[in-house]
């Protein structure tokens, strides 16, 4: 395992790295279009001067008119390409992120993952890293052209006058120095208010929340009138932030205002012959013109930046929350993640499974069982019981590799099993809303159709798929299906796409009779071809065992873990 | 979203759904406030108009000194006012940076001033739903969701109505003055404008509207396979088959990311037509004002003016494609409140009186309820009396104890009924029906399994619902439960804050305070449903000895999953779900 990202920020470090060559030339295109800017102005300026001033008036030159008309159309291209770049840009890099994330999945624990709600790591999956967009297609380019483009804006004012220049030079720093200290003071008042606001902002959802809890304490009305006066002090609290805050963007306006006015000002006394020094004597109606129009685009790209703002912080929050989650091994291709898929399975005739000395738990608690042994070859059964909170379960999860083993072995033909192939059924099978067909592929993706037909007509379910019965829908969540289907849609999954060993943790309970039959029948069948691990307290099942374990409470006076080992009866069958 | 409000309609009523939700925000928002509405887009509108100002008489000020400059030099004498233009000047400089302050800060009041009253008339909605629909409508993901949209709705103001309104006063405002020199081209400006912005807009709304809806339906199918593959997950990481589903999933992404690509390329395009149409503008009004100048229509200064006042209308202009892309995202929002806000509380006519309490007698019969295993075969009877007050139902989880208690609530007889059960209620000789509910929560009282603190005082938190409780009363009541001394530790005593941002309470504290909560009520039937959980064996003892009294000459229906020892079997009527 490689490192983890430590922070959020580097995680977007990383990411636009990445998409690194589509947003540099987005960048390119911007400062290009930049320069097509001050081009098309200098073009037009040419034109009013000669039409309004110049003696004698000259007639419009066409070139002059074609030259601006294509200027602005190159400029607009320009435009276009940058957002094209760094809209594919932030599709890639998302799409890599998602990738990612379905890497880190994979990589842990499944018993870590089964702690979150499916439905909060979907919305990482989808809502967090959409989250990246705004910083990878806006922000990011545009806090290169912050610096580039009014440079460029810069360099052609001071070539036309370096007075002028000099006024939009001075203002420049001032701005970034103005809004850091506002912000500082916005960030402060917002300290000072933030339990107050948070609880007022809190207060609608977690009403909601209780809505049950007031409805039956028939405190609804008085609720609701709460909610209003409680929405409307948050009002005024925010208020009291947004007067500091916004003044922040007052600032910037504020100096682009001045600066166009005092550029004004300054041209216009020049033009008079008031201003005897610098350059001032040298201004012309053109140039003049020429400044005036560059003076705001000089601020533009630091306003665009400050909207875009936003953006990077909803991105860094987005990162803060997936970062620890995610190394850069996650993004390299994974190749090696699917050999074993593409590998076919061992076909040796006799396979042999070693349990030695396995001992199981959750990582961080006290161990549930020790010292568990066991040889089995295929055609064998290992029948698990005991009474509940012994940990068969646990067992399961341990031989199926969802969780770590604690210490001791489990080896399939020398190999760690945990690394191979098998199938896993669960008390409640995975079901998706979809077709039988859809459902059985799922974890027997290569099966056609006729064998489905086939299996499904052994299982006693061929009415169920009759005609075009694959491909009708099955219930959600097993939903007009019983518990008995289910456990035979589960085995008809094992059927269609064989394994070494099968894990079945309690294959039969909850079942009526019959379905009980065909479920001991089919485990019957399957067993000559395949291990069977079945954790049950069904008797019906001891006549399949070769082994059994029965599990029994550690004795508490014990040393934890060995007394297990003591108090574990094997009952061994010749097969 | 209500599944069965969606269900049954065809996706042509959807849609007219939606664009009915729209309307019904946009009055009850924007038409409802239209003063402060109007006033904000005055603000704004006079933020826009200073910022055409402000380059146009620059223009002008500048050729009018370049000309005076060429005069003086030629000998003339200087007969220019430069200082009113100056100070012109200065003055729009200041005024656009101070409107704009204002005109944030008022819109951005205005905006929470509307939330405050969606939020009321979303609570209104919600506490019309029935218990089961509220506890589908209240889970994480649901509030999660609700926020959302609720921050969808300040688009309505801020970026669909006032930058569309004050871009198109400012345009007006600069026609007219355009007109007085020169009406057709004023008129000219005006119909360029209008038109090739309602269509470049239009058309960005129309071939947005559909990508934005099937950009929605993916999303939620996408989260869909994504909920399933993780549920999935330990059966595939036994097969080995992860690699496969995975594959699935990059391929949902994928065509997400394509559908978000073409969103944006489309807003990138009609950016793209806007920005078009403004260079259009900008060189139409210089070679119009050429040939004016040319004509003698107009002077010099006036024509640098006007040209200039044409290019600072793009800045207004510009902002239009990035605004109006929000309208996809709002619509859906507001379609997705709406059914909220149409939930009317049953009619709270009258509330039928209920027989005068004490109640000497109170019986309810179910039958065949699909949620109560117990009553499927025989009916399943409850009846309560002066001399046997007190039943205790137990079973495992799963056996239908709340159900029970719901339907002895009066809360879900309705539910119950559409699901094909038979019940029959009655107190004293009057037989209770679902329109009993309200007048029946006068007189019950429900400890329900699920802890409810609020985010609030304990003050608050005791006297929900309450009027008029001395705080000695209150004293008296938290000793019962043996909370007296925790509360009198408390740095604020009963004006402490509890819930995330204050005091946490263990699980056995929010037990007893919301045991606390009822005992401070003098109801005629009491529903405990698990009243001992995260409680231990001693303290659960001494509390219910506590509350005896308050228990006695009142009808209990306790729910248990296995009765602790010292609730003496003699005085109960036990049934076993």
């Amino acid at each position: 395992m490689t490192a983890e990202f430590s922070s959020g920020p580097e995680l977007l470090r990383f990411l636009s790295q990445q998409q690194q060559r589509r947003l540099r030339l987005a960048v390119a295109c911007g400062t290009l279009a930049t320069a097509g800017l001050v081009a098309q102005w200098y073009l037009l300026c040419t034109l009013l001067y000669q039409g309004l001033l110049a003696t004698p008036a000259l007639t419009l030159s066409p070139a002059l008119l074609v030259a601006l008309a294509a200027v602005m159309l190159l400029r607009l291209v320009l435009l276009r390409a940058q957002e094209l770049l760094a809209s594919n840009a932030s599709a890639a890099g998302r799409q890599a992120l998602r990738q990612a994330l379905l890497q880190s999945w994979q990589r842990r624990p499944v018993y870590q993952l089964a702690q979150q709600s499916p439905g909060a790591l979907a919305s990482q999956w989808l809502e967090d890293v959409d989250a990246f967009d705004g910083y990878l297609a806006r922000y990011w380019p545009q806090q290169y052209l912050t610096v580039l483009a009014p440079l460029l804006i810069l360099l052609a004012v001071f070539y036309t006058d370096w007075l002028a220049g000099l006024l939009l030079l001075f203002s420049a720093p001032l701005i970034p120095l103005f809004m850091a200290l506002v912000g500082m003071g916005a960030e402060q008042l917002n300290q000072r208010h933030f339990l107050l606001r948070q609880r007022l902002a809190g207060h609608f959802l977690d009403r909601i929340r209780q809505l049950a809890t007031i409805k039956r304490l028939q405190a609804v009305a008085a609720s609701r009138a709460e909610v209003a006066s409680r929405s409307d002090q948050y009002r005024q609290v925010v208020m009291r932030t947004l007067k500091v805050a916004f003044l922040s963007s007052a600032v910037l306006e504020f100096f682009s205002s001045v600066a166009i006015a005092s550029v004004a000002l300054y041209i216009g006394f020049g033009l008079l012959g008031a201003i005897n020094w610098g350059p001032a004597a040298g201004l012309t109606l053109f140039s003049g013109l020429f400044i005036l129009l560059l003076a705001p685009e000089f601020f533009q790209p630091l306003r665009s930046f400050a909207q875009f703002y936003h953006d990077k912080a909803s991105a860094l929050a987005a990162a803060n929350q997936l970062a620890p989650l995610l190394s850069r091994s996650d993004f390299q291709p994974a190749a090696a993640a699917d050999t074993a898929t593409s590998t076919t399975p061992a076909v040796l005739a006799v396979q042999q499974l070693r349990i030695s000395q396995l001992a199981v738990g959750y990582p961080g608690k006290a161990l549930l069982q020790d010292g568990l042994n066991a040889r089995l070859h295929t055609g064998q059964c290992l029948l698990i019981s005991g009474s509940s909170g012994l940990g068969k379960t646990t067992i399961l999860h341990t031989l199926a590799g969802l969780l770590p083993i604690c210490s001791g072995s489990v080896r399939l033909n020398q190999q760690p099993l945990a690394s191979q192939i098998m199938a896993y059924l669960p008390q409640q099978p995975w079901l998706i809303a979809g077709s039988w067909a859809d459902n059985l592929r799922l974890l027997a993706p290569e099966a056609t159709e006729p064998q489905m037909r086939q299996v499904l007509s052994e299982l006693g379910l061929a009415e169920l798929v009759a005609d075009t019965g694959l491909y009708r829908q099955i219930g959600e969540q097993g939903q007009g299906l019983s518990g008995g289907q289910l456990q035979r849609v589960q085995l008809a999954r094992v059927l269609l796409a064989p394994t070494a060993v099968v894990l079945l943790d309690e294959p039969t309970a909850s079942l009526d009779n019959q379905s009980r039959d065909i479920v001991i029948n089919v485990l019957r069948q399957l067993k000559p071809k395949t291990i069977l691990i079945i954790v049950s307290h069904d008797p019906a099942l001891l006549a399949l065992a070769d082994q059994h374990w029965q599990l029994n409470a550690a004795t508490t006076d014990a040393a934890p873990g060995l007394s297990t080992t003591a108090a574990l009866s094997q009952v061994q069958h010749e097969a | 979203m209500k599944p069965e409000a969606v269900n049954a309609n065809s996706a042509a009523d959807n849609r007219k759904a939606k664009a009915g939700a729209l309307a019904y925000w946009s009055k009850k928002l924007l038409w409802q406030q239209r003063r402060r509405v109007l006033t904000g887009a005055a603000i704004a509108f006079i933020t826009a108009g200073f910022g055409l100002a402000l380059l146009g008489l620059s223009g002008w000020f500048i050729t009018a000194t370049a000309l005076a400059g060429l005069s003086v030099a030629a000998g003339a004498m200087l007969a220019l006012d430069v200082y009113l233009p100056g100070s012109g000047i200065r003055f729009f400089a200041l005024g656009r940076t101070v409107s704009r302050y204002l005109e944030r800060l008022y819109n951005h009041d205005s905006v929470l001033r509307q939330l405050a009253l969606v939020r009321q008339q979303l609570f209104q909605g919600l506490a019309s739903l029935s218990p089961t629909a509220m506890a589908q409508q209240t889970n994480a993901d649901w509030l999660s969701r609700l926020t959302a949209d609720l921050e969808s709705l300040d688009n309505l103001l801020l970026r669909l109505l006032l930058p569309p309104l004050s871009a198109l006063l400012s345009l007006l405002l600069l026609s007219a003055v355009i007109s007085i020199w020169s009406w057709p081209a004023a008129l000219l400006l005006l119909l360029l404008s209008l038109l090739g912005c309602s269509i470049i807009l239009s058309l960005l709304i129309r071939y947005q509207q559909p990508l934005s809806q099937q950009l929605a339906a993916e999303f939620n199918q996408a989260r869909l396979a994504v909920i399933n593959y993780l549920q999935g997950l330990p059966e595939l990481t036994a097969a080995r088959l992860q690699g496969h589903q995975q594959q699935a999933l990059l391929q949902l992404s994928h065509t997400l990311g394509q559908l978000q690509q073409q969103i944006a390329r489309q807003q990138a395009n009609a950016q793209l037509a806007v920005n078009a149409l403004h260079s259009v503008q900008v060189v139409l009004a210089a070679l119009l004002a050429l040939a004016g100048f040319n004509t003698g229509l107009l002077n010099a200064p006036v024509a640098v003016m006007l040209v200039l006042a044409v290019f600072a209308l793009g800045e207004l202009l510009q902002l239009l494609p990035g605004q109006l892309s929000q309208l996809g995202k709002t619509r859906f929002a507001a379609g997705r409140l709406y059914p909220l806000t149409q939930q009317q509380l049953p009619a709270v006519a009258e509330p039928a009186a209920l027989p005068a309490t004490p109640w000497h007698y109170l019986q309810l019969t179910v039958a065949d309820h699909p949620r109560l295993p117990a009553s499927q075969a025989v009916p399943l009877q409850l009846d309560f009396s002066t001399e046997q007050p007190w039943w205790l139902v137990s079973g495992r989880s799963g056996s239908g104890k709340s159900t029970l208690a719901g339907l002895l609530l009066a809360e879900t007889l309705t539910e119950a009924a559409n699901a094909g059960a038979r019940c029959d209620y009655s107190i004293e000789q009057r037989r209770l029906t679902a329109a009993d509910e309200s007048a029946m929560q006068q007189h019950s009282v429900c400890l329900s399994q699920q802890n409810s603190v609020l985010a609030d005082t304990l003050y608050a938190n005791l006297t929900l619902g309450l009027a008029d409780i001395s705080d000695a009363k209150l004293w008296q009541v938290l000793a019962l439960v043996e909370l007296a001394d925790w509360a009198q530790s408390l740095p604020q005593g009963l004006d402490s804050w509890l819930g995330d941002t204050g005091q946490q309470l263990s699980g056995g504290q929010a037990r007893r305070l919301c045991l606390a909560r009822l005992l401070l009520r003098s109801p005629q039937l009491v529903v405990l449903d698990e009243p001992f959980n995260g409680l231990d064996d001693a303290m659960a003892k001494r509390l219910w000895l506590n509350i005896q009294p308050w228990l006695a000459g009142k009808f209990v229906l306790l729910l248990l999953h296995q009765a602790p020892a010292f609730i003496s079997g003699r005085q109960w009527r036990q049934l076993r779900l």
